[in-house]
């Protein structure tokens, strides 16, 4: 199995890329400015606001923004690695090798996930350390957090990997951006239409919310994510309820967004392995 | 134990939508010969490389490499590709891309790698981005990458891309080091010279079928002409019209075409034994390029 030496080649390609440095002083740049944005609250502490309310308040209002840079990095990253190889006439190059095409498919679009979770990791895992460096917070959930996020990237990776494959990488990027909004946005109501009263409109996109999270898994497990990071204790939580950052979402949806990625990544390889390499 | 037979194709077909690539294509390549694969723009000469190589998928039939069938990635060890084109990253060099490819198929070394590059004229190439180098540069940098270490095959389409005429003659000494060595080489070409410097057999490839396959000596030799300079061309034709051979004039000589060794023998001991004065005698061996004339126009006219 040379999958290992490809993906140590992928990754030595991705570290070459200027994208990558681009999201990284670009990561660099958002946690710049939460660390101002943590200073300022935390030196307005005193006034009315609990350290707990104040992290709460910081985390919300960043993570969904943090998130949203992720997945366009992912979907950027994940849309030129292995279907740039195979316009570039590379993969055939690579393929043509003592090795099989799974090998090839593993190792390139294993190594697309590790970097876009890697850099991700860093901006949420950079988020959260700063959040309790300036308001000494601790998460609610650590492993839930951690769960739910590597379901969120698999998600997003099987996704954009699949469809950049069927389709013109421009057209895949922004089906899959605006896919992922959409999926968000009806996460969202879904979550205030559960703080309706019963009666109203609330079913019917509670229902929208399961139908959606489903097709295209991707919201459940980050807002699965978005409460296992957010800090306990804080009074503001059940102000928040209506979003759903305070409310224990089921594993099992996080579970299901797991085999999700997996099935669609596995049509992802089934379609280059049948596919003719320039 | 070697192989007698580097590559069998038994009934490789590749069809594209409407259409056929390649029909249910049968051949046999010996271990050690070079070998080309010739036709016009679109005969299936890429697609046939690719298929063999399992790059593209074929409809029905089976490739065995060096003994493997070519969907075991073992069948692959010790061969070796260059792609038509194939498109490294600006910021790579030939350096860095021979270390990835390395990593993979640990057969050879970066001495392996310098060795190749100075048969090609390409070794202060090595560390430069293949974005800061030319179209020959690439190309040559790329041949080095293949070629380095002691391949058993190599898979070559169309090498000369690009290269200047130095680039072509290293090329040329290049594929005849690696045959001496005991590799076999199978080339796709349109140069036919280089393709006829280099090449002990060939198959001509028409609209995904082999048209004519076999060694290029026996194809030229039988497909042969007669020139006999001669100041009474008349004469020549009259006598040689008496065999059933057709000659035709041309200026101070007579080009008669002969089906094999037994038509020139006829011809020499006719002329021997008459009176009709001719100064010489020649065999024209056909260029590789008329040979691939003919048997394209002999497609083209539905002589199958």
């Amino acid at each position: 199995m040379r999958t290992g030496a490809f993906f140590l080649n992928s990754m030595e390609q991705l570290a070459r890329r200027r994208l990558v440095s681009a999201a990284l002083v670009i990561g660099g740049l958002f946690l710049a400015f939460f660390a101002l944005l943590c200073h300022l609250m935390a030196s307005n502490a005193g006034n009315g606001l609990s350290s707990p309310d104040a992290a709460l308040g910081a985390l919300f209002l960043t993570l969904p923004s943090a998130a949203y840079l992720c997945a366009a990095f992912q979907f950027i990253l994940g849309s030129s690695l292995l279907p740039g190889e195979i316009s570039a006439g590379r993969a055939g190059f690579w393929a043509a090798l003592p090795v099989s095409r799974l090998s090839v498919f593993a190792g390139f679009s294993l190594s697309c996930l590790a970097c876009a979770s890697g850099v991700s990791a860093l901006l949420f895992g950079g988020i959260e350390a700063v959040t309790g460096a300036f308001f000494r917070n601790s998460p609610t959930d650590l492993p839930l957090a951690i769960l739910a996020f590597m379901a969120w990237s698999c998600v997003l990776w099987a996704v954009v990997t699949l469809l950049s494959m069927s389709m013109n990488r421009i057209v895949a990027i922004i089906i899959c951006f605006c896919g992922y909004g959409l999926m968000n946005f009806i996460g969202g109501l879904a979550q205030i239409a559960g703080a309706m009263p019963q009666g109203g409109p609330g079913p019917a996109f509670r229902i929208a919310g399961l139908v959606s999270g489903l097709i295209f898994p991707s919201d459940p497990p980050f807002r699965a994510m978005m409460y296992g990071l957010m800090p306990a204790g804080s009074s503001m939580e059940q102000f928040l309820a209506f979003t759903g950052a305070a409310v224990r979402p089921p594993v099992l949806l996080t579970l299901y967004s797991l085999a999700w990625s997996a099935a669609v990544i596995w049509l992802a390889w089934r379609r280059f392995s049948r596919q003719d390499l320039k | 134990m070697q192989e007698p037979t580097a590559l069998v194709v038994r009934g490789v077909s590749k069809r594209y939508g409407p259409i056929e690539a390649l029909h249910p294509l049968d051949l046999e390549i010996p271990n050690g010969s070079v070998f080309a694969l010739l036709g016009s723009n679109g005969a299936g000469k890429t697609t046939f490389m690719k298929s063999v190589l399992g790059l593209v998928r074929p409809d029905a039939g089976k490739a065995l490499i060096l003994g493997r069938e070519s969907s075991d990635p073992r069948s692959r060890r010790s061969v070796r590709y260059l792609p038509e084109s194939v498109r490294f990253s600006g910021w790579a060099t030939p350096l860095f891309v021979f270390r990835q490819v390395e990593r993979i198929r640990r057969e050879s070394g970066e001495s392996d790698l310098r060795d190749a590059s100075l048969r090609l004229g390409c070794a202060d190439l090595l560390g430069r981005p293949f974005g800061k180098m030319s179209q020959g540069q690439i190309q040559r940098s790329a041949i080095a990458i293949a070629a380095s270490g002691s391949p058993a095959m190599l898979f070559l389409d169309e090498p000369s891309n690009g290269l200047d005429p130095e680039g072509r003659i290293l090329l040329r000494n290049m594929i005849r080091d690696r045959a001496a060595a005991g590799a076999t080489v199978i080339l796709n070409s349109h140069l036919l010279g280089e393709v006829e410097a280099v090449c002990d057999s060939a198959a001509f490839l028409r609209e995904g079928r082999i048209a004519a396959s076999g060694e290029i000596d026996s194809l030229l030799r039988y497909k042969g002409v007669v020139r006999i300079q001669s100041h009474s061309p008349g004469a020549v034709i009259d006598l040689l019209a008496q065999a059933g051979l057709v000659g035709t004039p041309d200026g101070p000589s007579v080009v008669v075409p002969v089906a094999g060794e037994r038509d020139l023998r006829t011809a020499t001991s006719l002329l021997a034994a008459s009176e009709v004065p001719f100064t010489g005698i020649q065999l024209v061996r056909e260029s590789l390029e008329d040979l691939f004339l003919r048997i394209i126009s002999r497609q083209e006219g539905g002589d199958k």
